[in-house]
């Protein structure tokens, strides 16, 4: 239902736009009859009624689809197309939904499902007054009686009017003179011909579903003035000058209520009549060039307004540069669908993405992209699109060695033995094509398959070689955060291929462009692919930035840079990196650390001061093992220096290596549930 | 007693009656179906008010009136319970003109507008 309502909402954005449109040309069209600007409303209504649309180039429309649901953010997208607008509503709906980062995904749904009840309930309640509404009249006019044809003359109308939707009835007041009638019955004659019976209530209905947009009100209320205009015209075509007068004269008694005037002279009005009579008044049959004005005027509405702007569609190398920055999967050789950041080649660890080419394989006209993977070895990915998806294919290092621009490398399974193949891919499957190969060790050669001579290949080898190299572009590894006062920012990670280690970060605020920071890291900062983790250490409820430095034996160790809200940067908190083995303890907002060599085991429990800007350790325990006993020592931050507290040893009994309370034993042991790999805490945000 | 009061359309339906009675009620259904144009359950609840008020009586299913043409009074339709729904006709029906309460000023205004058109003509 709430997508029935969104559909709702922007169909009535849409029209909306053409109401505008419309208020415009009824100014302009002033002279042209006005059965055409009847017309005009009539694409309102399409636009009301109908969600689909074709595209043209002529379209007027600013936007398509005005409010979406966006995938990944937290709320939803508002595209008005008008961009200054577009800005503001958005960052609004951000600023309202950041909060809603950390509460379940449903939370966006929840507000549009509120809207829509309130939405369904208005407009069930128009419905049923019109029911209401529709019932009184039918009842007042039961005992109304035929005059001829379908007329009706009853005491309880006093303003002529037309019901009735399959068999329409002109319902007349008793105390009407003949002359009156006459011009009365034509008019209502004209609604009917018009079939401005049937009209009306579609418009009417219309409005029940859009009641929540004003400006339909408005429309509606400038169609009903426009049709009884449009009725006036053409009641009176034919009638000369004293007829005219007489119609005016009917127009005016009618609208007179002699009760209501004499009981109550200062009764104040409406001066619908009035208009209406000065246009009867003063009609003049429009040129015929007024005319063919108007209806173009109103084709070019219809074509302008009834068509949605053109949307490009996503090329083939957008669906590609999607799956290299992350935006989207692709199906691996196992068949899972992942993303980029998670793939591995042959189990590959650490594997990250260094540079990446678009490349024309299989010569069909269409690139494929090809990403290097840097690990302890390299490998390739090509990815390819086939039935609107993408699928990616492995190869090791040594079995894409000198890719070309036109798609042609080397496989080399040995010393002296290379092939020099191409690609083709075929639905979902990827397979090499050999050009030629050549084993100087068995003295075997090929070209395109067929046994030829080390001469040719040789020749082969030679064009090959002089063949220009695919150009590689490097791969950025990014990283987005949002945090209090910057909603999009974006960490840059420059790495030293070389030397495999990450050398700076750079911190950008995507909403003004701006650079916010450089930070240098520590040297010899290893090549990991988590790289930046993005979790809040200090406990204050902003995402900190963490980099695992080292893997030693003992474990990993981690720098720290503390998002400062003062200062609005990034800062260092050096002793952070002492701490091996880090893991975040979000209920008692702790930082447990803990080392586990052969004989000892050691946690420290540290949290981060805020006025030192840097973390200390309030408290450790550790046991190991002397001798053939098993030692326990605890330890707790007293005076600025750790005290022990607790100590005793005891003999080994089996297994039995917790001398600490053991239900701590069990809290801290699960530390793996806190790790900075552990999901359990992903979207966490103190608060 | 005080002559009953009767609507207009009441009236045209008393005209068939004083015509044609004593008339069984379903013949005057028919009748006011040919002249009136009223559907059956119209013309029996019709004959059930009328009654109500003493304007006629329905015994075995055969109607007599029991007030004469000259006796009858046309009532003012706000004199009765029933209002006319003057200028709230509902958005959806096509009418002659939107009827609203209109001053006097405007009447004369408008009034003026059409004496002087026919003047100039």
């Amino acid at each position: 239902m709430t997508d029935i309502f969104l559909k709702i909402v922007n169909m009535s954005i849409s029209a909306s736009w053409i109401v505008l449109a419309v208020l415009l040309l009824r100014l302009l069209l002033k002279k042209a009859p006005k059965w055409i600007t009847v017309l005009l409303w009539g694409i309102v209504a399409i636009r009301l009624i109908c969600p689909f649309s074709i595209e043209s180039v002529m379209s007027l429309m600013p936007s398509a689809e005005t409010i979406s649901k966006t995938p990944d953010a937290p709320g939803p997208h508002f595209e008005s197309g008008v961009t200054v607008v577009d800005n503001q509503v958005n960052d609004y709906l951000q600023g309202y939904y950041f909060e809603g980062v950390t509460k379940p995904e449903g939370h966006f749904v929840d507000i549009t499902s509120v809207f829509a009840i309130v939405w369904l309930i208005g407009a069930v309640a128009l419905l049923i007054y019109t029911i209401i509404s529709y019932q009184r009249i039918k009842n007042k006019i039961g005992t109304a009686v035929l005059l001829r044809d379908n007329i009706y003359q009853s005491e309880t109308v006093t303003s002529p009017f037309v019901l009735g939707i399959i068999m329409p009835k002109i319902y007349l007041p008793f105390n009407i003179s003949e002359q009156d009638m006459e011009h009365v019955i034509a008019h209502e004659q004209a609604h009917i011909s018009r079939k401005d019976h049937l009209w009306k209530p579609f418009g009417f209905l219309l409005l029940t579903l859009h009641w929540f947009n004003p400006l339909m009100w408005l429309g509606y209320a400038l169609l009903c003035r426009d049709i009884e205009i449009a009725c006036d015209e053409k009641a009176i075509k034919e009638l000369n000058a004293e007829q005219k007068a007489d119609y005016s004269q009917a127009l005016l008694t009618c609208s007179v209520n002699r009760r209501m005037i004499s009981a109550c002279p200062l009764a104040f009005g409406e001066v619908g009549v009035k208009g209406r009579v000065k246009s009867v008044l003063s009609y003049k049959k429009p040129a015929f060039w007024i005319i063919l004005v108007a209806i173009i005027a109103s084709v070019m509405t219809a074509i302008c307004f009834l068509t949605n702007p053109v949307t490009p569609d996503e090329t083939e190398s957008d669906m590609l540069l999607d799956v290299l920055n992350n935006e989207k999967p692709f199906i691996n050789e196992s068949g899972e669908t992942v993303y980029l950041k998670g793939h591995k080649p042959f189990d590959l660890a650490n594997a990250i993405p260094e540079r990446y080419a678009l490349v024309d394989f299989d010569a069909d006209g269409e690139k494929e992209l090809v990403i290097y993977i840097k690990s302890d070895v390299g490998a390739y990915t090509v990815f390819h699109i086939y039935n609107d998806k993408v699928y990616g294919f492995d190869f090791m290092e040594r079995e894409m060695i000198f890719l070309k621009e036109d798609g042609t490398f080397v496989q080399s399974s040995g010393a002296g033995v290379n092939s020099f193949v191409t690609l083709r891919f075929e639905k979902d499957k990827c397979n090499t094509v050999e050009q030629a190969y050549l084993d100087d060790t068995e003295y075997v050669y090929r070209i395109n398959g067929t046994s030829s001579t080390v001469e040719a290949v040789n020749e082969y080898s030679a064009e090959f070689y002089n063949k220009s190299d695919v150009i590689w572009e490097m791969c950025k590894l990014v990283f987005k955060l949002s945090n209090k006062a910057y909603k999009n920012l974006e960490i840059t990670v420059t790495f030293d291929y070389e030397n495999q280690v990450a050398t700076d970060l750079t911190v950008f605020d995507k909403k003004t462009d701006k650079k916010i920071q450089e930070i240098k890291l520590k040297d010899n900062t290893i090549f990991s692919d988590k790289i930046v983790y993005i979790k809040d250490v200090s406990f204050d409820g902003e995402y900190d930035l963490v980099i695992p430095y080292q893997r030693p034996a003992s474990g990993v160790y981690c720098t720290a840079y503390v998002w400062d809200s003062a200062t609005k940067q990034f800062v260092y908190a050096p002793s952070f990196e002492k701490l091996p083995n880090v893991a975040l303890d979000n209920n008692k907002k702790e930082i447990l650390s803990y080392k586990s060599a052969d004989k000892s085991t050691l946690y420290s429990i540290s949290i981060f001061n805020t006025k030192t800007k840097d973390f200390e350790v309030q408290r450790t325990f550790c046991y190991y093992l002397d001798g053939g006993t098993m030692v326990y020592e605890e330890t707790l931050l007293k005076n600025g220096t750790l005290e022990q507290i607790a100590s005793f040893s005891k003999l080994i009994e089996g297994s039995n290596y917790y001398l600490m309370d053991p239900e701590i034993y069990d809290y801290y042991s699960n530390h793996a549930e806190w790790d900075l790999d552990s999901t359990k805490w992903n979207n966490y945000l103190v608060s | 007693m005080e002559t009953p009061k009767i609507f207009e359309s009441e009236y045209r339906f008393c005209l068939i009656l004083w015509e044609h009675e004593p008339i069984k009620s379903s013949e005057l259904v028919k009748l006011c179906k040919e002249q009136l144009g009223w559907k059956p359950t119209t013309t029996y609840t019709v004959i059930k008010r009328l009654s109500e008020r003493g304007v006629l009586k329905n015994e075995n299913t055969v109607v007599t009136s029991l007030v004469s043409k000259d006796e009858v009074q046309a009532a003012e339709i706000n004199e009765m319970v029933e209002k006319t729904f003057e200028g709230s006709l509902p958005a959806f029906i096509a009418a002659f003109t939107k009827h609203r309460k209109i001053s006097e000023e405007e009447i004369d205004e408008v009034q003026r507008m059409i004496d002087s058109f026919r003047k100039g003509e």
